[in-house]
């Protein structure tokens, strides 16, 4: 009796040795050469250039946050860039026609394409803010019992207001057309605060640069760089490449200057 | 000794009984939950403005309530159509074999809901496709041998559904590379697709119309590859034989940053372009047939190059309409791009939407559905901007 039992315990323990090591190695090993991963030495990128301040298309040339973010992977992984201007119903039917490596271009992930794609770490986060005047003491939804909210009518910042509603206590939504008026509202105390996305606080903070506001995420919305599923050693090349950039400020100074030079 | 061998088997097969009891309980527990979702008494669309449409995007809805709450406001607003896709990479993912569940769910609430269906059909399976490992096409890619196989399944669609749709797009943007599956842009390919599907699904429901066109607003020259000029592709479909092989042609006409009445113009994009297009079908003979715009709209986020405010979009809509109903008589419908999306975009595209994700009804909602009873919506529905 007691040597089936031993041969059982070693075949099952050869298996599980033998799928901890398959995964560690698909999970730690170095990827395949970037000459291999990408053969023409350029980084192809599908971009709709029709969003300010990711990325415009001004007849001429490209620029933008996207743009430049791009162009930083490309110089870090060594390749050229090359960027191909689309519609944005078009982008992942490129992607995944091989017209291009990869797609940057102002992307959330959309649970729709997980089957096909696999994205990056976030470069940039679009999530909600809270904003109210310095010194307030809103931090939360909880915070705004009895006070008056403004925001962009009809909005996601709309409709996750109307989500706390129903779970915390009264505030007095105050829907504005445009998100910048939301926060006009805070600036010029018809509002206690406005819950808009970080984009629009970005571009009004360098509009007004005079005000002293108080932010608080509220939650996070990323902006990720989507690969083909299939190309596990092109989206380890590229999400490595956004994290060295990350980590060395480079993505964060983009965003800085064109947040700055696009405001006005 | 016979008897205890009788005895001994009763005892041994009563004791799976427990088992067998367990597991009927088991498949009982697992078997999804009935739909709780009641259909009310049949309703009707009541609208001054019978041309109203909105594009839905209901196929992707998990949520059956979902769906028969969207069709509820559409009613509600005044729409008496809608244009909906119906993939046919959904339906007959696995060759011979038809799911039509979320089909007939879409079409039994519109039934109650009294709106009338213009389905889109398009969308390839894997196995019409033909996929190799090493390389991918997408759902818009019909290789030429499969023309033969999709018209199979429109004839089959068509019949199934006769008498309650009627009205059915062929493809969806022809004159752009990517919704013609990258294949080189083709009007007389496309035509050769009319002509495979009209015949066949014209047997399978003699009062099917076909729709034709769709075709996507775009300026791009004759050697672009990334599409072609929508007013070339027509001309172009007509010189291929175009005109024996549909009954309707759809048109997508948007405003993008222009007003309504905003003259067309062949190097301009705007709402009347539409008239361009109507333009080719009289030069070709085909003033007779009338048009059904199946996409139209402006968008309203605050950063997107080709949008307007949310109040420009308001007006620029609801004169669209007016304008359609006024100057054109060839046309039938005018559909809205788009009710709702069933998972939100966080980008540009959610500001076409009439609806939110979570079925907030936005100001434009309310707007169309003022002008469909001709009546005025009471009070801005945003606050006036503070003053400085």
């Amino acid at each position: 009796m007691a040597r089936p039992t031993y041969r059982v315990i070693v075949i099952i323990f050869l298996i599980a040795f033998g799928a901890i090591w398959l995964g560690y190695r698909q999970t730690f090993s170095p990827p395949k050469p970037i000459e291999e991963v990408f053969e023409s030495g350029t980084l192809t990128i599908g971009i709709d250039a029709s969003f300010p301040p990711f990325a415009v298309d001004d007849g001429t040339s490209l620029y933008g946050i996207d743009i430049d973010v791009g162009k930083a992977i490309a110089e870090y992984l060594g390749l050229e860039v090359r960027f191909v201007n689309m519609g944005f119903d078009g982008l992942y039917d490129s992607l995944l026609n091989g017209q291009v490596d990869i797609l940057i271009s102002a992307l959330t992930l959309d649970p729709s394409k997980t089957d096909t794609v696999i994205y990056t770490r976030g470069y940039f986060d679009n999530g909600l803010v809270l904003v109210s005047q310095q010194g307030s003491d809103i931090n939360y939804f909880r915070d705004l019992a009895n006070r008056s909210l403004a925001l962009e009518y009809g909005s996601y910042a709309h409709s996750r207001a109307n989500y706390w509603l129903r779970r915390s206590e009264t505030y007095n939504i105050r829907p504005y057309e445009l998100p910048e008026i939301a926060l006009d509202a805070v600036r010029l105390d018809e509002a206690q605060a406005a819950l808009v996305n970080t984009t629009s606080l970005l571009l009004y903070q360098y509009n007004h640069s005079d005000w002293d506001y108080h932010s608080s995420r509220v939650n996070s919305t990323f902006y990720l760089i989507a690969v083909r599923h299939d190309r596990p050693d092109a989206y380890r090349w590229i999400d490595h490449a956004v994290a060295e950039l990350q980590t060395a400020g480079h993505i964060n100074a983009i965003v800085q200057q064109w947040f700055s030079s696009l405001a006005n | 000794m016979k008897q205890d061998f009788k005895v001994n088997n009763i005892i041994k097969y009563w004791r799976w009984l427990p088992r067998i009891i367990i597991v009927i309980v088991l498949l009982w527990v697992i078997v999804p939950p009935r739909s709780r979702i009641y259909l009310s008494e049949p309703q009707q669309v009541i609208t001054q403005h019978e041309h109203i449409c909105v594009h839905t995007r209901l196929i992707d809805e998990v949520e059956e309530w979902v769906i028969q709450q969207s069709l509820i406001y559409t009613r509600e607003m005044g729409a008496d159509t809608i244009v909906e896709f119906f993939p046919w990479a959904y339906i007959e993912s696995t060759q011979g074999r038809y799911d039509w569940s979320q089909t007939d769910k879409i079409v039994k609430h519109a039934q109650n809901q009294g709106i009338r269906i213009v389905a889109r059909m398009g969308f390839v399976p894997a196995w019409a496709r033909q996929d190799k490992p090493d390389d991918w096409q997408t759902l818009n890619y019909l290789p030429d041998e499969a023309f033969d196989t999709f018209a199979e399944f429109v004839a089959i669609f068509a019949a199934r559904y006769a008498g309650t749709i009627d009205h059915l797009i062929i493809w969806n943007e022809p004159n752009l590379a990517f919704e013609w599956g990258y294949r080189q842009i083709s009007p007389a390919d496309y035509v050769r697709l009319l002509e495979a599907v009209y015949a066949p699904t014209k047997a399978a429901n003699p009062n099917v119309q076909i729709l034709a066109g769709a075709l996507a607003p775009t300026l791009e020259p004759i050697d672009s590859s990334n599409g072609l000029n929508d007013v070339i592709f027509l001309e172009q479909m007509y010189e291929a034989g175009a005109s024996d092989y549909f009954d309707i042609l759809a048109i997508h006409t948007y405003g993008f940053t222009e007003e309504p009445e905003a003259a067309p113009a062949f190097e301009e994009l705007n709402f009347r372009r539409a008239e361009l297009l109507r333009e080719v079908m009289v030069a070709n003979g085909d003033s007779n047939k009338s048009v059904f715009i199946t996409e139209s709209g402006w968008n309203d986020h605050p950063r997107w190059t080709k949008s307007v405010t949310p109040s420009q979009r308001v007006q620029y809509t609801i004169d669209s309409l007016r304008y359609a109903e006024a100057n054109w008589d060839w046309t039938e419908e005018l559909c809205i791009w788009v009710l709702r999306y069933p998972f939100p975009t966080f980008s540009y595209p959610d500001n076409f939407t009439l609806i939110t994700t979570d079925l907030q009804r936005k100001p434009i909602y309310y707007a169309i559905q003022a002008y469909a009873n001709n009546t005025i919506t009471e009070g801005d529905l945003w606050l006036d901007p503070p003053t400085e």
